[in-house]
């Protein structure tokens, strides 16, 4: 059973999703659930495993577009809504062993274009509001399954971190005129002690006020607000500079590097965020090669973030890791 | 060098549950074999560059 509960406190949604506790919880390499279903063998989420890149529903969603029936009664402190949503699990390969990183940017390209279709798809549908793609990565993450997958959930509100951020972004375009992250990109490439990687669309940054000891962002040069406004080239090079940035993270400690991956769009309820600028982040929980940075009582309790290393010193070591992503000249890939 | 894949098809299936399953794939479009034609999405962005070159 499932349901939405509002937290009077914080003024935000929890979701109750009992069915999850009964998720298939790291199995073993030769039992996987995301891999293609083998002739003679057990049936798996996947029934062919001829693909480029699958999406399905969540065996165990936290929202569902059919939701059910809350089992608490509503009132004036605590509403109470269905749960209805979308929950969709993304594929990278049918290759168990792979990673977003180890795949070939090639493959990456392909993952923009299907994030872009669901992007469009999902937020199509009238009682979503927000469309999130997301990866969780790494046992230090607290995945369940090594597949080399990511996710995709439509909320039915705005989610609070992104309604947080359209407010700071709306307030700054009221109180300046201009675009808050075109002037943060701004200010990075001034000082460019922060950058990591870059091309001709995108960068790749540890903030200035950076969370986690290499929490990247992503930032498009050009002010837009999602994938669906994308350029064939943007597209390409949003693969480019994915593919820059997690080689990096698997080279620094020599592993492949645990992380969070969060896309921020804007909402799809109809309205227009014409302020809001597209980007990616990332906050991988490793401070160093064998350690990790817990969300402890500052963090989880007050919300206050302590980082204990110098975006600027983690960005250069970062950077060092970078290689260049080579495509073939422009006239051959559009003809071709 | 890295080519750019260019077609993208979908075949959305049903799970035995109800759920949704789509495949995508890239061309070349007939990897899969699908027992009926997918349908190829139109590359909006794919044509607008050709329609710039």
């Amino acid at each position: 059973m499932s349901e939405l509960r509002w937290n009077p406190l914080l003024g935000e949604w929890v979701a109750t999703a009992t069915q999850r506790q009964d998720r298939t919880f790291l199995p073993p390499d030769d039992y996987c659930p995301l891999c293609p279903t083998r002739p003679g063998g057990f049936p798996t989420e996947v029934p062919e495993g001829d693909y480029d890149i699958v999406v399905f529903e969540n065996r165990f969603p936290s929202l569902k577009s059919v939701p059910d029936i809350p089992v608490v009664e509503n009132s004036e402190l605590y509403p109470v809504q269905p749960s209805q949503g979308v929950c969709e699990v993304v594929l990278y390969s049918p290759n168990h062993s792979s990673s977003l990183a180890l795949e070939p940017v090639e493959q990456i390209y392909k993952l923009v274009r299907v994030w872009t279709d669901r992007f469009g798809e999902l937020g199509a549908l009238d009682f979503v509001k927000y469309v999130f793609i997301f990866e969780n990565k790494g046992e230090a993450i607290g995945v369940t399954l090594h597949h080399p997958h990511g996710q995709i959930y439509a909320y039915p509100f705005i989610p609070p971190r992104i309604a947080t951020e359209l407010k700071q972004f709306a307030h700054y375009q009221e109180s300046t005129g201009k675009c808050l992250l075109c002037d943060v990109l701004a200010e990075e490439f001034q000082a460019r002690r922060r950058i990591v990687a870059e091309n001709d669309s995108f960068a790749a940054v540890i903030p200035f006020f950076a969370r986690w000891p290499y929490e990247t962002h992503i930032y498009s040069k050009r002010h837009f607000q999602a994938l669906t406004d994308m350029s064939h080239t943007e597209a390409k090079d949003l693969a480019s500079i994915l593919k820059m940035v997690l080689v990096a993270f698997d080279e620094l400690f020599k592993t492949s590097f645990p992380y969070m991956m969060v896309m921020h769009q804007h909402p799809v309820d109809g309205l227009s965020y014409d302020f809001y600028h597209f980007h990616i982040e990332f906050y991988p929980p490793l401070r160093s090669a064998n350690r990790l940075k817990y969300l402890a009582g500052s963090e989880t309790g007050a919300g206050m973030f302590i980082n204990d290393t110098l975006p600027e010193e983690r960005a250069a070591e970062l950077r060092a890791h970078v290689r260049e992503i080579v495509w073939q000249a422009p006239n051959s890939q559009e003809n071709g | 060098m890295i080519e750019v894949p260019k077609k993208m098809i979908k075949q959305q299936i049903v799970l035995a549950d109800g759920r949704y399953l789509i495949y995508y794939t890239f061309a070349p479009a007939d990897r899969l074999g699908f027992s009926r034609p997918a349908d190829p999405i139109p590359d909006a962005e794919a044509a607008k560059s050709a329609e710039e070159n």
